[in-house]
């Protein structure tokens, strides 16, 4: 609760103008706002870039924002809307494919390399606004509603996209199970 | 297979993966930018940007009674030649003496004036238009606030503006398939075709606004797909497609020597007069004209502050002062607390940027060197960075793109501090 607090003490502050305090209200909220723009966009540099025009804009806009209590749903509605943004821009102007960093494996690692690479090549084939719904449902760990309320979206779209993705996302494994994997084809 | 196969459990554990932390860089660049940014003036009851689904219905109704008010100012009919600058109905292919056009970069903002590009499209003739003050440049359209004139090649439509379905079979390859499947298109509202020519050039024009009910509108939405091959390459974000803006759309689907080009004009929802002349007027300047700016996807033009490095040539700084920003402007200084360093600015075109990250630029240092880095600047610009050098020797800067093909790597040569 005091989180919640010194947040809503910092929104009033910014408000009215007060650089200082949206300058630590960002640094509140940033961390959180990357995590879900990293998990929507799948590339830390597109994610990084959608962040800090969300907060430039939040900003700006702060003074249409009604409740201080609710700035972070706000913001993160803002937030998807710029990692949609982002990603139009970016395909728009140059297709950027990025390398991803392959990690050695952990013993520990609930994922495996295959199956992290299923689940990968599944979720950027769907459509961003599947890959949001589903980030805020599974990751944020939002009711449907709370995701509906966050995004703007009517109750059964937000339960549409999410059966959808879901359903592609289990579809990839399954195929897994079903296919043997390239490296699993491979001679020992 | 060692995991659990609990499809939800892993679905959550892939989830949970990925980077949490903004860097500090960033949250640097956000202080900048409010620094930068002053705040909106809410005059009035404070108002969520969240609508509720009957309020979003009842501003729908009543921006296309706006729309319609005004539709007569946008979609003025441009039936017949346009009376552009210098008509050239066969200019395409052919040296016109123009005036002098400057170079369209984007994103950004634009200097008044005549601009030629054939933007990031595989075109064999370029598309020069003018622009009045205060339009900025955003890939292949320009705006002025919600307005906007951008041009395109449309490779299928979508079945719904909410899907990312496209239609089957495939929209053909002439004028008259696009008009018709717009006409058909249900989450349009078009008005009939009119042969026109525009600079020219053989094509109809209509204009689209989209259609009651319709619930994707806006830039998450989808009206039509470019095609993946005729435009830079495309990357794990998919195709390139067109949202479904809200506001009147004047179109022109011209044929240029067998391509499609579509130019999909607006004031954006709520016009204003002198906005809509000023689209017409943008649209009304384009003529189309020889490539003299082919981008080549796989070639690598660089241009580096106040000086040009050719191929095999060294470029030589010197540790110290920085050196003055030059192509994009003043920057400050990315690593004040490295001490004397020198600093470049550079753009790069026909390239794709890195930023960073594996397959980008890199910068190979000489022995001694305690920087390894690349750093762009802290402005969301695709194509501009800087670079920074902290110890005298030989650095090499290395840039590959991963879709273009494009692999350069050139000597510096950092002198001491005087």
């Amino acid at each position: 609760m005091e989180v919640v607090r010194v947040q809503t003490a910092l929104v009033n502050r910014a408000r009215q103008g007060d650089r200082e305090a949206f300058d630590a209200l960002a640094r509140l909220v940033g961390d959180r706002c990357m995590a879900i723009a990293v998990r929507i966009l799948r590339d830390t540099d597109l994610a990084d870039d959608a962040v800090q025009t969300a907060l430039i804009t939040a900003w700006r806009d702060l003074r249409t924002l009604r409740d201080s209590n609710r700035f972070e749903p706000w913001l993160h509605r803002i937030l998807t809307r710029e990692c949609y943004a982002e990603a139009r821009r970016r395909t728009r102007r140059s297709g950027v494919v990025r390398v991803l960093v392959l990690r050695d494996t952990d013993p520990g690692d609930v994922l495996g390399v295959d199956v992290r690479d299923q689940l990968d090549r599944a979720f950027r084939r769907l459509t961003l606004e599947q890959r949001a719904v589903l980030v805020f449902h599974h990751y944020l760990g939002l009711s449907t509603a709370e995701v509906a309320d966050r995004l703007d979206l009517p109750l059964g779209t937000v339960k549409s996209r999410l059966h959808h993705a879901m359903t592609a996302m289990r579809a990839s494994l399954a195929a897994d199970e079903r296919t043997p994997s390239l490296s699993q084809e491979r001679p020992a | 297979m060692t995991a659990s196969r609990d499809p939800d459990r892993l679905i959550r554990a892939f989830l949970g993966e990925g980077r949490t932390e903004l860097p500090d860089a960033s949250f640097d660049a956000v202080r900048a930018g409010i620094d930068r940014t002053r705040q909106r003036v809410v005059i009035g009851p404070w108002r969520e940007p969240s609508m509720s689904t009957m309020f979003r219905l009842a501003g729908a109704a009543a921006v296309v009674a706006v729309v319609l008010a005004g539709a007569a100012i946008v979609t003025r009919p441009t039936v017949g030649p346009l009376a552009s600058p210098q008509p050239s109905p066969s200019a395409a292919g052919e040296p016109s003496a123009g005036p002098t056009r400057l170079t369209y970069t984007w994103p950004g903002p634009l200097v008044a004036g005549d601009y030629s590009t054939s933007f990031s499209f595989d075109l064999d003739f370029e598309i020069a238009f003018t622009v009045p003050a205060g339009w900025e440049s955003r890939d292949i359209e320009v705006v002025k606030g919600a307005a906007f004139v951008s041009f395109q090649l449309v490779a299928n439509t979508f079945t719904d503006p909410c899907s990312n379905k496209e239609t089957t079979p495939a929209v053909g390859p002439t004028v008259d398939d696009l008009a018709t499947a717009l006409v058909a298109d249900p989450a349009l509202r078009v008005t009939a075709p009119k042969a026109v020519q525009l600079a020219g050039y053989p094509g109809v024009s209509l204009t689209y606004d989209p259609a009651e009910g319709v619930s994707c509108v806006g830039e998450d939405s989808r009206t039509w797909a470019l095609p993946a091959d005729r435009i830079l390459p495309v990357g794990p974000l998919g195709p390139p497609t067109w949202p479904l803006r809200a506001g009147t759309h004047r179109v022109w689907i011209l044929d240029i020597n067998g391509t499609r080009l579509v130019i999909d004009a607006s004031a954006g929802p709520t016009p204003a007069a002198p906005l809509s002349a000023e689209v017409q007027a943008v649209v009304d300047s384009v003529q189309f004209g020889p490539l003299t700016h082919p981008i080549t996807i796989g070639a690598c033009t660089l241009n580096i502050d106040h000086q040009s490095s050719p191929p095999g040539q060294p470029l030589e700084v010197t540790l110290g002062p920085t050196l003055p920003g030059g192509l994009n402007g003043p920057a400050p200084n990315p690593f004040p607390s490295l001490g004397p360093v020198a600093w470049l600015n550079f753009r790069g075109e026909g390239w794709q940027e890195g930023r960073g990250s594996p397959g980008g630029p890199r910068m190979i240092p000489p022995p001694g060197a305690t920087t390894t880095g690349f750093q762009t600047t802290t402005t969301v610009n695709g194509y501009a960075g800087s670079w920074v050098f902290d110890a005298p020797g030989t650095w090499w800067v290395k840039f590959t793109g991963d879709l273009s093909g494009c692999v350069r790597q050139f000597p510096v040569i950092v002198h001491p501090a005087p």
